[in-house]
């Protein structure tokens, strides 16, 4: 039998290729290997290493996730009969999308929404307390806005970059994965409900740029832009019924106002030193002027009133006006009507937010832009007795707030608002 | 004689042409009546609600100097007196028309009676840009070079019994920087869109509107200065979003190790932040990082293994509009040191030239 012999040369080539083979399966496993190492890297930078949260703040709300406590702020209020002892709270001290007073005269609820993950809460000022209502996850909500009955409208950016718009419901029945609530802020919560529940609704059509609700009766009265490069004023029940165009323009920036008494009103938007209009506006369309050709014009209507509170930006300087009868009044106030609220009921009372010192030049935009801050105080407003008083300062707490969004409750008692510079949602008491 | 004759007619025939034509141009909101021998000029020519309007009354025939003159205001006596040509009267609300008399008692006994009747009109021009601004913005959309604005007249020409003269009724004759806009101007035009004047340049927009039966008429007129647009840098938060409500200034600390920074071009010609027009030209720590495609105005920072010094530079620049090119630069403090540090340590190393992410 002959032996089979592999010929010497073809034995060298066998062995080249086996090292080559082993060299190169060693080299893809270093490379793998670092490769892995720089992703880990990467996904530690990112937070994906990190452990899972506790959530042991148990309501799911950022603010107790983040462990940012609330505060409260202030003197002793005068009102013997009140529960409270503090003239400012901190509600929430993470970004807020919107709020609104819920319920009335005798049991009066803060209801807002947290804008990181669009839950609705429901703060108690008498008792500085906070529950939270719903369960319903809501990411990135940049506006928020209430009905009287707790109805609420969540805008958000959705994945096409255009606006959605969310109405939303808390629903009756309890969620059954849903655990029992507690207060945020450690105070006994006196809510209406015991355990968060699930936010039910409907989208709009995308892309409403601008939106206001009648507090009363949930229509909605909104901004939309159409064919032709402008934009529709539409009003809608909260149950899609009765849609209709009411106003059109070439001009894209309006703002829209709804007020409880279904007054609808339409701001142009403001720009510091170029003449601003608004109206009011009827279901038929028609326009009437309530404050033309003033420059950096800013608004504040009242409710069942012809009353007026408007602002005028130009250059650095800020006025504001109250129209009564007919002929508007300076107000020993540089204010912007952004700032301001009005006391419910018959009064001409208004409470408005004030800067200290100067303000920049051409304020509005700015401060829109979130490129200034201001420190405000609060001031009470007469327009029947020609008077003005400072009613709190911040800055006795060393504070320093800018307010904006202020709303009312319907007794009077306390205004909540955010403060501009990191949305956060604070309560003033008022003195009576 | 015959000569004489013939002159004295024609000059006669030109002097009462004239009359009527100031006649015509004086016309304000509303006038009616009047007689060839003595006119009513008022000014302003088109009052609003509320104004003040100065009347002054003329004659080419009649020496009203030596003459006695009555004001009537709705048949009431307002002023009177020898050469008393000048009068003032404050307008109404919309829809309330009034009219004014003058009857004039020369001192050979000739009277002359003229009357006119006002009805004030406001026109509203209303105007914004197709520029830039992004979502929840709350202020308006302002012209930069490039843009378009939007203009729209509202004409409110309020009848004496309240109702309102129809847009589709009224002629709009645009001008822009005093040239009429034939092609944009006419019946029911309220509405324009115009280009806006170039960099650092004002626009000068004027609308006369006219009701097509010449009852009514107002001119309004507004300048539109075209700004440069506005850069801003906001972090865009896995949690919040955009935080538009606080722009970051030259310098900022951010507490977390990772952040999205969003660009935000105010006032731009473009339909969105990552418009396919606008070319961002992004560094960190002055190494140039390459723009994502699909989401060119932000960028992504990881301080991964560094002291989370960055400076982060933006330049923006429109592949149309040669001569928009806004920059920006922010120094940024990432991480948890970040906020206790203040500015790069000499030698520092560089964290973000690979580290930076589109």
């Amino acid at each position: 039998m002959k032996n089979f012999r592999i010929p010497k040369a073809i034995s060298f080539i066998l062995a080249a290729v086996i090292i080559l083979i082993l060299g190169g399966l060693a080299g893809w496993y270093f490379y793998l290997h670092a490769q892995e190492g720089a992703t880990d890297s990467v996904d530690a930078a990112r937070g994906l290493g990190a452990a899972v949260p506790t959530f042991d703040g148990t309501t799911g709300s950022t603010q107790a996730d983040q462990a940012i406590a609330s505060h409260t702020f202030g003197t002793t209020n005068s009102d013997s009969s009140s529960t409270s002892t503090s003239q400012l709270w901190e509600v929430d001290g993470t970004p807020v999308a919107g709020m609104g007073f819920v319920g009335n005269q005798t049991a009066e609820y803060l209801y807002y929404v947290e804008r990181a993950n669009g839950y609705v809460f429901e703060a108690h000022p008498s008792t500085e307390s906070v529950v939270r209502l719903t369960n319903t996850l809501m990411p990135k909500i940049y506006e928020a806005q209430f009905a009287d009955d707790g109805s609420v409208v969540e805008r958000a950016i959705d994945a096409a970059g255009s606006v959605s718009t969310f109405l939303g419901m808390i629903s009756t029945s309890t969620d059954a994965s849903s655990t029992a609530a507690s207060a945020v802020s450690g105070s006994q919560s006196t809510g209406t409900s015991s355990a968060p529940m699930s936010l039910t609704g409907v989208y709009l059509q995308p892309g409403i740029q601008a939106i206001a609700i009648d507090p009363a009766s949930r229509a909605l009265f909104y901004i939309v832009g159409n064919a032709a490069g402008g934009i529709n004023a539409v009003t809608e029940e909260w149950n899609g019924m009765r849609k209709k165009q009411v106003f059109s323009s070439i001009v894209g920036s309006w703002r829209p106002y709804m007020l409880a008494d279904g007054t609808m009103m339409l701001l142009e938007s403001p720009a510091d030193g170029l003449p601003g209009y608004a109206y009011s506006v009827n279901s038929a369309g028609t326009l009437t002027a309530i404050a033309s050709a003033i420059p950096g014009l800013t608004i504040l209507p009242k409710t069942s009133s012809s009353i007026l509170l408007y602002g005028s930006s130009s250059g650095s300087s800020l006025s504001l006006f109250g129209e009564a009868t007919g002929t508007p009044t300076l107000l020993p106030i540089a204010t912007i009507a952004d700032k301001c609220v009005w006391l419910p009921g018959s009064s001409e009372v208004a409470y408005c937010a004030v800067p200290n010192g100067t303000t920049p030049t051409d304020f509005l935009g700015n401060w829109y832009r979130g490129t200034t801050d201001t420190s405000d105080d609060w001031w009470e407003i007469d327009l029947s007795a020609g008077t003005s008083a400072r009613i709190y300062s911040p800055s006795a707490d060393n504070l320093s707030l800018d307010v904006e969004d202020p709303t009312i409750d319907p007794s009077g008692n306390y205004i909540a608002f955010r403060n501009a510079a990191d949305q956060s949602l604070w309560v003033l008491r008022v003195a009576q | 004689m015959r000569y004489r004759a013939w002159l004295i007619a024609v000059l006669g025939a030109v002097m009462l042409f004239a009359s009527n034509a100031y006649a015509q141009v004086g016309l304000s909101s509303f006038i009616q009546g009047g007689t060839s021998d003595v006119t009513i000029a008022m000014t302003p020519s088109s009052p609003a609600p509320g104004d003040t309007v100065a009347l002054s009354l003329e004659s080419p025939l009649i020496d009203l100097s030596q003459s006695s003159v009555t004001w009537y205001e709705n048949g009431k006596v307002i002023d009177q007196g020898t050469g008393d040509t000048s009068a003032s009267v404050q307008t109404g609300a919309l829809g309330q028309h009034m009219t004014v008399s003058a009857v004039v008692q020369t001192p050979d006994g000739t009277s002359a009676t003229t009357q006119i009747t006002i009805a004030p009109t406001q026109i509203d021009l209303l105007v914004d840009s197709d520029s830039y601004v992004p979502p929840f913005y709350l202020g308006r959309a302002l012209p930069s070079a490039g843009t378009d604005l939007r203009v729209q007249a509202m004409a409110r020409f309020k009848r004496a019994d309240g109702s309102y003269v129809p847009s589709s009724s009224i002629v709009y004759t645009w001008k822009q920087d005093g040239r009429v806009v034939g092609n944009l101007s006419g019946t029911g035009k309220s509405s324009v869109i115009l280009p806006a004047a170039p960099l650092y340049g004002t626009s000068e927009i004027e609308v006369d509107a006219r009701s097509t039966d010449n009852a009514f008429s107002g001119v309004a007129s507004v300048a539109l200065p075209s700004t440069q647009p506005v850069v801003l840098l906001y972090q865009d938060s896995p949690l919040f979003g955009v935080m538009y409500y606080h722009a970051l200034p030259e310098t900022a600390t951010i507490g977390d190790s990772e952040m999205t920074f969003a660009a935000v071009p105010y006032f731009a010609q473009a339909s969105g932040a990552n418009d396919p027009r606008l070319a961002y030209a992004w560094t960190v720590n002055g190494s140039l990082i390459a723009a994502s495609a699909s989401d060119p105005s932000e960028v992504t920072l990881n301080a991964a293994n560094s002291d989370g010094q960055a400076t982060i530079g933006l330049t923006l620049t429109h592949t149309s509009i040669i001569y928009m090119d806004s920059t920006g630069m922010w120094q940024i403090a990432l991480g948890p040191g970040g906020a206790s540090e203040s500015g790069s340590a000499a030698g520092a190393k560089d964290p973000f030239t690979d580290g930076a992410q589109q």
